[in-house]
């Protein structure tokens, strides 16, 4: 070890102010190694990548990285997302194709993503790092995954152990479980290459780390999972009143990021079928959250949800910055758990969800990973298929169990969900990983 | 709600045409007006046709005009062709002759446009169809035009200079709907798709 603080490279490319679903992991990860007495640096993407190309920051997440953290933003080129014609250089503006093919060689040269040119400018000033004060574990987070290829290079060059954290899979396609690349694609090639020299790789749950297990053997016994967890630094589960109040109409609410692989449709239908019945008059549903990861999509994607028209009962909110999420979580008696339903897809938002103490409706298909999770929590409603009269039925049953309002179950599914808390996820690695860096400096 | 301003999509290829007619549905959908300029003389043989709904201005004369793909097609392929039709017609040995040499023309052409004439023409097209282009802007009304989308690479030579030219109109490659307000739908496309007449060509010339 270099000295009393080990150090710690965090390649993370989303960190805040991005607001991607990612940056969660990532902003925990980096806090919870500061905590515990790391030096941590984190090198992420360029503040331009934020807030001129995708337009996604919650720039309140900023102020809840910790002080003792260092972030540094390599630069990187923006050929790819550079649509502006009045940014475009003499040589791209009047010979596009080459430009296009020269970009592309040099992607082929080295790792093929578009990020390649940050990962290139992350390794040097990784190297220049090191070399002012050594580096004792370098950990990278995916995606993008050309972060993987960073940490691969600096250890190459510098001899620092690396992790890599799967945050999204890389050649899987987790909801259509199918391989997300050709054969003899270059990413299956460096996939390989890189679970060859890691030191571990870290998956958000078993099902993913069993796929890769499975995928390459060799690695297998050096991967392990991190679940994701909810933050209580964010949201104060405690102050959030589990009981409705008994003169206003429930509020069914969807709290996160809404996007097409979702079964949106069931839940409306459902929620108009759940009107029609009057099981619980006037329940409103309500939809909190960004529409799509990218602001440009977001039109087209609220047409293609069929949000772009009115609907009785129904409200987009839009978003909620992340430190007033206690408020939307307070305003609702319902949750709603909307997912896209892979057995490879856990989302963090589940653990947020359990730690309000609220009943919870999945709508989802079957075999979602995060049902592993849910299946102990006591106010957990499961409709028997996505067919929305089934989905009425389980909105109905869960609002009977808000309205009941049942103090003891309300304290046991708290008590369930503070096991799920982002620290108790990351402890256990943030052990290992200390174990890794002293077992290396002997 | 006042009138949104003219977007104006400039596609040089026919690869470009599916893209351009989703984006144009979304904003002809909702009332604002779009001008497309296409250059439609080589190369968009059985190309889809655009939304009616949309002003098309065409390139095609111009382009097909330019001493370089004049000349070809005139030696290479009219000239011939036109000979070996006319052979073709001749009563006895010379007409069955010349029906099989203009068959044997067709394949040739087809052969020689793909492999030489094509990537030569390819490499300088953007070029070309700029200087074209800039001469004719009148017709684009630009002083209306909000943002001008450029949706394939043979156009970015022209949208470079254009930008160039005009540093306070918006040139981009992006075709971004959320830039619009949120407008609402007054002139959705008929379920049943266009009647194919109503797209007939041709294009309007300029």
């Amino acid at each position: 070890m270099s000295a009393e603080r080990p150090r710690l490279l965090y390649l993370a490319y989303y960190f805040p102010p991005s607001r991607a679903s990612g940056v969660f992991r990532a902003r925990a990860t980096a806090n919870h190694f500061a905590e515990q007495g790391w030096d941590v640096t984190v090198l992420r993407a360029p503040d331009r990548f934020f807030y001129d190309i995708i337009r996604s920051v919650d720039e309140a997440l900023v102020e809840t990285i910790d002080p003792r953290v260092t972030v540094l933003q390599p630069e990187m080129d923006f050929f790819a997302w550079e649509n502006d014609l009045r940014d475009y250089s003499f040589w791209r503006g009047n010979f596009p194709v080459l430009a296009q093919k020269r970009y592309q060689r040099r992607l082929d040269r080295t790792f093929p993503e578009h990020y390649v040119t940050w990962a290139e400018n992350a390794v040097k000033t990784g190297r220049r790092l090191h070399r002012e004060q050594p580096f004792d574990l370098v950990v990278a987070t995916g995606n993008p995954f050309a972060s993987f290829w960073a940490a691969w290079e600096l250890e190459r060059r510098t001899k620092v152990p690396f992790v890599i954290d799967y945050r999204d899979s890389w050649t899987l396609d987790q909801f259509g479980n199918t391989d997300k690349f050709p054969p003899g694609h270059a990413a299956w090639r460096w996939e390989a290459e890189i679970h060859r020299t890691a030191s571990a790789a870290v998956h958000v749950n078993d099902a993913l780390r069993a796929w890769h297990a499975a995928k390459y053997p060799f690695a297998a016994d050096r991967m392990q999972v991190v679940l994701n967890g909810w933050d209580p630094d964010i949201m104060d589960a405690e102050a959030i009143a589990s009981a409705p109040d008994e003169a206003r109409p429930l509020s069914f609410a969807f709290i996160g990021t809404l996007t097409h692989v979702q079964p949106i449709e069931s839940l409306l239908e459902g929620h108009r079928l759940l009107a029609e019945s009057g099981a619980h008059p006037g329940a409103g549903l309500d939809l909190y959250g960004h529409i799509g990861f990218f602001s440009s999509q977001e039109m087209k994607l609220r047409a293609e949800l069929g949000l772009d028209r009115e609907r009785p009962g129904v409200a987009y909110r839009g978003p909620v910055p992340k430190s007033e999420i206690g408020t939307a979580y307070a305003a609702s008696d319902v949750l709603v758990f909307l997912n896209g339903g892979s057995k490879y897809v856990t989302t963090g938002k589940v653990f947020e969800y359990m730690a309000t103490g609220k009943p919870i409706v999945s709508v989802h298909e079957k075999g979602c990973a995060a049902e592993e999770l849910l299946r102990d929590y006591p106010l957990w409603f499961e409709p028997a298929s996505l067919d929305p009269a089934d989905v009425a039925a389980a909105m109905a049953d869960a609002g009977d169990a808000a309205r009941k309002a049942d103090p003891d179950t309300a304290a046991r599914a708290r008590a369930y969900a503070r096991s799920f808390t982002r620290e108790a996820a990351l402890a256990p690695f943030e052990q290992w990983a200390r174990e890794l860096v002293a077992r290396k400096a002997r | 709600m006042t009138t949104p301003d003219r977007v104006l999509v400039v596609a040089f290829r026919k690869a470009a045409v599916q893209r351009v007619n989703s984006y144009l549905d979304y904003l002809l959908s909702r009332g604002v007006p779009v001008t497309v300029l296409v250059a439609d003389g080589q190369g968009w043989k059985q190309a889809p046709r655009f939304d009616p709904r949309a002003e098309v201005l065409s390139l095609a004369d111009r382009e097909n005009r330019q001493p370089f793909v004049w000349t070809y097609t005139m030696l290479v392929e009219r000239g011939p062709g036109g000979l070996f039709r006319r052979l073709g017609r001749a009563p006895g040995p010379i007409g069955g002759a010349g029906r099989r040499l203009g068959r044997l023309h067709v394949k040739a052409v087809r052969k020689i446009r793909k492999w030489f004439f094509w990537r030569g023409y390819q490499a300088v097209r953007g070029h070309s169809l700029r200087r074209i282009a800039l001469r004719r802007l009148e017709p684009l009304r630009l002083d209306g035009v909000r943002r001008v989308v450029v949706a394939d690479t043979a156009a970015v030579p022209f949208g470079w200079t254009l930008a160039r030219r005009r540093p306070g109109l918006e040139v981009t490659r992006a075709m971004d709907v959320s830039a619009f307000e949120p407008l609402p739908v007054t002139d959705p496309a008929p379920e049943l798709g266009f009647d194919p007449a109503a797209a007939e060509r041709p294009y309007a010339q300029v």
